[in-house]
């Protein structure tokens, strides 16, 4: 399911776009991937084929998980940008492991106080990350699934919410 | 006097900027001290002096809610400036951070301006 629900998906924007733009300096835009595979326009997007993914649970007040995908150059692209290396070989890949599982992590409790508001109690739990040409690798968790894309300089990244919280 | 601040997160990544934030907020002569989970944490404490301790919430082994508690139950660390700095920060979280001893919450991402207010509160530079 795409971005159905606008409170969600406003929610979710705002906080990729303040996430990502506060650590790394990027900006997003909203991607149509299979619009995009169908006439592909000037702004050439590196879509994912291979993929840099962080997963993080929702605890309280409901359950499910924010996952995130993005090509593995545009996570070496944001690690860089988070620690300000000049060098590309000081980019391992256990430190963009571990930027990217930090992004999913501010991420989620951004989404969360954008939707939920500055009332109501929230956790979240520890991230899991990793990197893989087989989305179906990722851990998968019953729950309505809303899948967003966005273009981040160019590369393509995925934000997949799966919750009951939303149904 | 220079200080020793005690900076605890299982991310090296939010470690970094954290030091980074001290660093441009006029902390760069502290000397930093990191921990990966509220347990190195305190093995830490009964080692050095510290005279800032700044965690995260949300760590494996013992969380940040746990060092808090544990660090308050402390005599001789009792008294130490602690900094929540998590993402899952928001009014109800703070309220329930502020009782169990927290001197100042912060939400991720942080920067150094609000590094620098915070400090200023606590040690009243």
């Amino acid at each position: 399911m795409g971005c159905v629900d606008g409170k969600i998906c406003s929610a979710l924007a705002t906080a990729l776009s303040s996430t990502l733009e506060t650590l790394a300096f990027a900006e997003i835009d909203p991607l149509d991937v299979e619009a995009y595979k169908k006439d592909p326009n000037d702004n050439d997007i590196t879509l994912r084929d291979e993929s840099i993914w962080a997963q993080i649970p929702f605890v309280l007040p409901f359950k499910g998980y924010l996952t995130i995908l993005l090509v593995p150059d545009l996570a070496n692209n944001l690690t860089e940008g988070i620690y300000g290396f000049l060098e590309k070989d000081m980019l391992s890949e256990e430190v963009v492991f571990d930027s990217i599982a930090e992004i999913s992590n501010i991420l989620a409790g951004q989404f969360c106080t954008n939707y939920l508001g500055d009332d109501i109690f929230f956790e979240l739990g520890l991230p899991d990350k990793g990197r893989t040409i087989d989305e179906s690798e990722i851990p998968v968790h019953d729950g309505v699934e809303y899948k967003l894309d966005y273009s981040v300089e160019g590369f393509q990244l995925t934000v997949i919410l799966v919750t009951d919280a939303f149904a | 006097m220079e200080k020793t601040v005690l900076i605890v997160d299982d991310s090296a990544t939010a470690r970094m900027l954290i030091k980074r934030c001290l660093e441009i907020a006029g902390w760069s002569d502290a000397t930093i001290l990191e921990a990966a989970n509220g347990i190195e944490a305190i093995a830490i404490l009964h080692e050095e002096e510290i005279d800032l301790l700044l965690t995260d919430l949300n760590m494996p082994r013992l969380d940040g809610i746990g060092l808090l508690k544990a660090i308050r139950a402390k005599d001789i660390v009792k008294n130490l400036p602690v900094v929540v700095i998590t993402s899952t920060g928001n009014a109800a979280k703070e309220e329930a951070l502020r009782k169990a001893g927290a001197s100042a919450i912060l939400s991720k991402p942080i920067s150094p301006a609000i590094i620098v207010e915070t400090l200023e509160a606590i040690f009243g530079e």
